[in-house]
């Protein structure tokens, strides 16, 4: 099976935060094929669309409240084209940075 | 064991605290000795903005025993849509001003003390002194690491709030007993600035955050000690999440309870 840079696909995991349980019925990790990080979360909500609303302003924008991590490292702010290639992680963090 | 406040017993209240108070003492749970544990309480409040400012109103209103407010900026217009504690003709003075001015008219019982610096991982130390409970009501990530590190090397409870747009979050770090605030998030986590916020938001979390501290400096009651309370007010929705501790923390990981 051919993937998306012509090599063997392999998917990448998207560890959930409980904030998003009810959305991904309870899942901890959810497999994903995409090659940034807007491809994976595109892929994540065809799994499952409710999410859509939980993850995206209005505009298409991240909600402000997320970063996601790939390997343990943000990236803010340009997370949606930060590629992604075989074997990474990518980790939804949710935090209230305002007071 | 969760720290309930210090000897009370050598803390009488006063005529006048016990028809002050009267409403919070007749709860069976709190009562007079509750009533004197928060007498007895030293409260740093670390930011008087958004959350501070309810923070540090419902502390004083209790008759928490001393308030000390850090902050280092001053009013801007742009506040006074959710930083209760300053009006329009405090603007362009130092919030620590502003808040204690207002915090001794509403109870001059409250011993108060105004500390308009900066909160650094060298000054934070100090600050601390005497301190027997920390309200995280920060505007930045970065400054919480440093009030998580030191609560977590002092020993001190740190109850955070954290918030953004109608989203808000809170727990309470007990140094040795709970994930602290490293366990929770990487360090490196970032967001937009300057963050979208309703008032009713960090009052929500602020009410919650002085629930929090009355209960935990009274000794009473369940805490959301390893738990994150969101609130999810788009859809009002509240709910809370157990937090894992990282044996590995750079932080906490060696921290005995």
């Amino acid at each position: 099976m051919q993937g998306l840079r012509g090599g063997e696909i392999m998917s990448t995991r998207i560890a959930m935060h409980p904030f998003f349980a009810e959305h991904v019925r309870g899942k901890e990790a959810i497999e994903v094929e995409g090659k940034d990080v807007g491809e994976c979360l595109a892929a994540l909500i065809k799994q499952y669309p409710p999410i859509e609303k939980k993850l995206f302003e209005k505009k298409g924008q991240l909600r402000g409240y997320l970063d996601i991590f790939v390997n343990g490292k943000s990236t803010f702010p340009d997370a949606l084209t930060h590629p992604i290639i075989d074997g990474d992680e990518i980790r939804i963090i949710v935090f209230g940075a305002g007071g | 064991m969760v720290k309930s406040g210090t000897d009370s017993s050598t803390s009488p209240l006063t005529e006048e605290d016990l028809v002050r108070y009267d409403r919070q003492i007749l709860y069976p749970a709190f009562g007079e000795e509750g009533q004197r544990k928060l007498r007895q309480a030293h409260v740093l409040i670390a930011g008087v903005g958004g959350l501070g400012s309810p923070v540090a109103i419902y502390l004083a209103c209790a008759g928490i025993g001393k308030l000390t407010v850090v902050d280092s900026d001053a009013v801007e217009l742009s506040n006074l849509n959710r930083q209760i504690l300053h009006w329009e003709a405090d603007i362009g003075e130092k919030k620590v001003v502003s808040a204690a001015q207002k915090l001794e008219k509403l109870n001059s019982t409250v011993d108060m003390n105004a500390r308009a610096v900066k909160i650094t991982a060298e000054n934070f130390a100090g600050l601390l002194e005497g301190v027997d409970l920390v309200m995280d009501c920060m505007d930045n990530m970065a400054t919480r690491f440093i009030l998580n590190e030191g609560c977590v090397k002092a020993g001190i409870p740190l109850i955070h709030g954290g918030i953004y747009g109608m989203m808000g979050e809170i727990t309470t770090i007990i140094p040795g007993q709970t994930p602290c605030f490293e366990c929770i998030f990487p360090r490196d986590v970032e967001g937009k600035k300057p963050f979208p916020v309703f008032g009713f938001t960090p009052a929500l979390i602020a009410s919650l955050q002085v629930m929090e501290a009355t209960k935990l400096l009274a000794g009473f009651g369940e805490l959301l000690a390893g738990k994150m309370l969101y609130v999810r007010g788009e859809e009002t929705i509240f709910m809370t999440v157990d937090l894992q501790k990282n044996k590995a923390c750079r932080v906490c990981g060696g921290v005995k309870s």
